[in-house]
């Protein structure tokens, strides 16, 4: 397997890994074990827009590194932007293989479980 | 970058410098070049002597009369030769073969062909520390069985089957016994003059030598018969066919010789480094020993990480070049069959890994897999979510001691 520059600076020096979540903050996950994938997100919104956001990744180099990529794309973002990701433009950005674009798949549902509760 | 540190023996070994040298005798027009089969002139004959010292060099490692080392390409044409040569020399009497699920895939695939022949096979499922036991191949033989095929040491689990036992059960019920010793030979003692076995597959590049050349045991009292698998020149017997590489027959020679010299002390030095090794790892928690703790070959230890995926542990410990319990970290991450057989659950499994050290491990490249597999599991499982504990990850140490 190869993993472009990206994915090893991510992996290697993941940002935002969280810690235990806030009980106002948004928390959600997605994957199992059984599939190889889990990714957890913690996010903290304000109106409706995300400040902060960090995630749990158990998975392959590339899950970590989409999980830890997209805590530094999500702040300012609205909660509605992130229901769906561009899948494209994220293996682009990170060079993902396309057998790998499930951990974008994971990684959005995780998004999708967090914000779920404040979109009612 | 600095090469790797090399802990993946159990998949190959370099040649050894005393084999090189041998070898590289027997190839150019000053070397002892000519076709062992050249009766006709001294070159040839010369040729002759050279693949008869090896021939009797590797029967002494393993305690086996010359005559019954017969020249192949290696483990993989030993165990096709010895499995469909006897399936097919034997098959108006039975066309049953007895098995294991953890057996190499050369084992495995020469059995699945037969089975399209039309032979049944039976796959035995050994014990969650790997062992087969005796009574399991008793019970699995039947009036139509013609070969029972088990391997010494297992490649991704190192264990050590009971050999010896099987084969008695096999002498008992006079069916043929077949055993793939490609890890074991070199590493662990083995007396073909008092084992009950019929024949034994042997690999040059797991014991210092060169790749592409092995060596099939054939025993001759009694009798084992085969049909041959590769025909034209009636070579070794008429088994196998093919002018013989002197330059790898002799690299295979010097290698076992170099072998059978340092097998005990290079057993216990390894068996030292191994232990060392598991207790620097162990102290993670978290951490199983796959395959039985005590019954195993020297430097062989696959260990499985709770709490870490198998890709990226991989990756996360790639200063050491060693195996996954995955069969690779292609696109399916097919975890390991072997481990799958012992019960290990497919996430287990994968987050595996098989290290292996041989003759140029030192003390130093131990400390240091201690130290970057160490950092590395507990930076993994701090970043990584545990699915027993939403919404607050935390990392579980279950610790589970089983010292190999």
């Amino acid at each position: 397997m190869n993993y472009s520059d990206i994915v090893i600076d991510h992996f290697e020096s993941p940002r935002n890994v969280a810690g235990p979540c806030s009980a106002d903050a948004l928390n959600g996950r997605a994957g199992s074990r059984a599939a190889g994938t889990l990714v957890e997100f913690c996010l903290e919104v304000d109106k409706g827009v995300i400040g902060h956001a960090g995630f749990r990744a158990w998975g392959c180099p590339h899950t970590i590194a989409v999980a830890s990529w997209l805590t530094e794309q999500l702040p300012g973002k609205h909660v509605d932007e992130v229901q769906s990701l561009d899948l494209d433009h994220i293996a682009a950005q990170l060079g993902l293989p396309t057998e790998k674009w499930h951990c974008v798949l994971t990684a959005e549902d995780a998004l999708r479980d967090a914000t779920r509760r404040s979109l009612g | 970058m600095k090469p790797p540190i090399y802990m993946d023996y159990a998949a190959t070994t370099p040649v050894d410098p005393r084999v090189a040298e041998k070898m590289a005798a027997c190839l150019t027009t000053d070397g002892v070049f000519a076709n062992p089969a050249s009766g006709s002139h001294v070159l040839g004959r010369t040729a002759r002597g050279y693949v008869e010292t090896a021939r009797r060099q590797v029967a002494r490692l393993v305690g086996a009369t010359p005559r019954d080392i017969v020249w192949t390409s290696g483990a993989t044409e030993s165990d096709n030769l010895a499995i469909k040569g006897v399936a097919h020399f034997y098959a108006e009497q039975g066309r049953h073969i007895v098995t294991s699920r953890t057996e190499h895939k050369a084992v495995l695939d020469t059995c699945a062909q037969l089975q399209r022949e039309g032979f049944e096979v039976t796959y035995l499922v050994p014990g969650d520390d790997g062992i087969v036991s005796p009574e399991q191949v008793a019970g699995a033989i039947r009036k139509d069985t013609v070969l029972v095929s088990i391997m010494h040491v297992n490649n991704e689990i190192g264990v050590i089957q009971d050999i010896e036992a099987i084969g008695r059960v096999c002498r008992e019920r006079e069916v043929l016994f077949h055993v793939d010793a490609a890890q074991s030979a070199g590493k662990v003692p083995i007396d073909l003059d008092a084992m009950p076995v019929d024949l034994m597959s042997f690999s040059a590049h797991k014991v210092y030598g060169p790749k592409g050349i092995g060596a099939l045991y054939v025993c001759s009292e009694p009798c084992a018969h085969l049909e041959p698998i590769i025909h034209g020149g009636g070579h070794e017997r008429g088994l196998r066919s093919g002018t013989l590489p002197t330059h790898q027959i002799v690299g295979m020679g010097e290698a076992f010789r170099v072998a059978a010299e340092e097998l005990e002390a290079e057993a216990a030095r390894l068996t030292a480094l191994r232990q060392r090794l598991w207790d620097g790892i162990s102290v993670l928690g978290g951490v199983r020993c796959n395959g039985h703790p005590a019954k195993r070959a020297p430097g062989l230890l696959n260990v499985c990480f709770e709490g870490v995926e198998g890709e990226s542990l991989l990756f996360a410990v790639r200063e050491l070049a060693l195996s996954s319990g995955s069969a690779c970290t292609s696109a399916s991450r097919e975890a390991s069959y072997v481990l799958r057989a012992l019960g290990r659950p497919d996430h287990l499994a994968q987050s595996s890994l098989r290290i292996s050290l041989g003759r140029f491990s030192t003390r130093a490249e131990v400390d240091r897999a201690i130290e970057v597999i160490n950092a590395q599991v507990r930076r993994l499982r701090q970043i990584a979510v545990c699915p027993e504990s939403s919404p607050v990850a935390t990392v579980r140490d279950t610790v589970k001691k089983d010292s190999p």
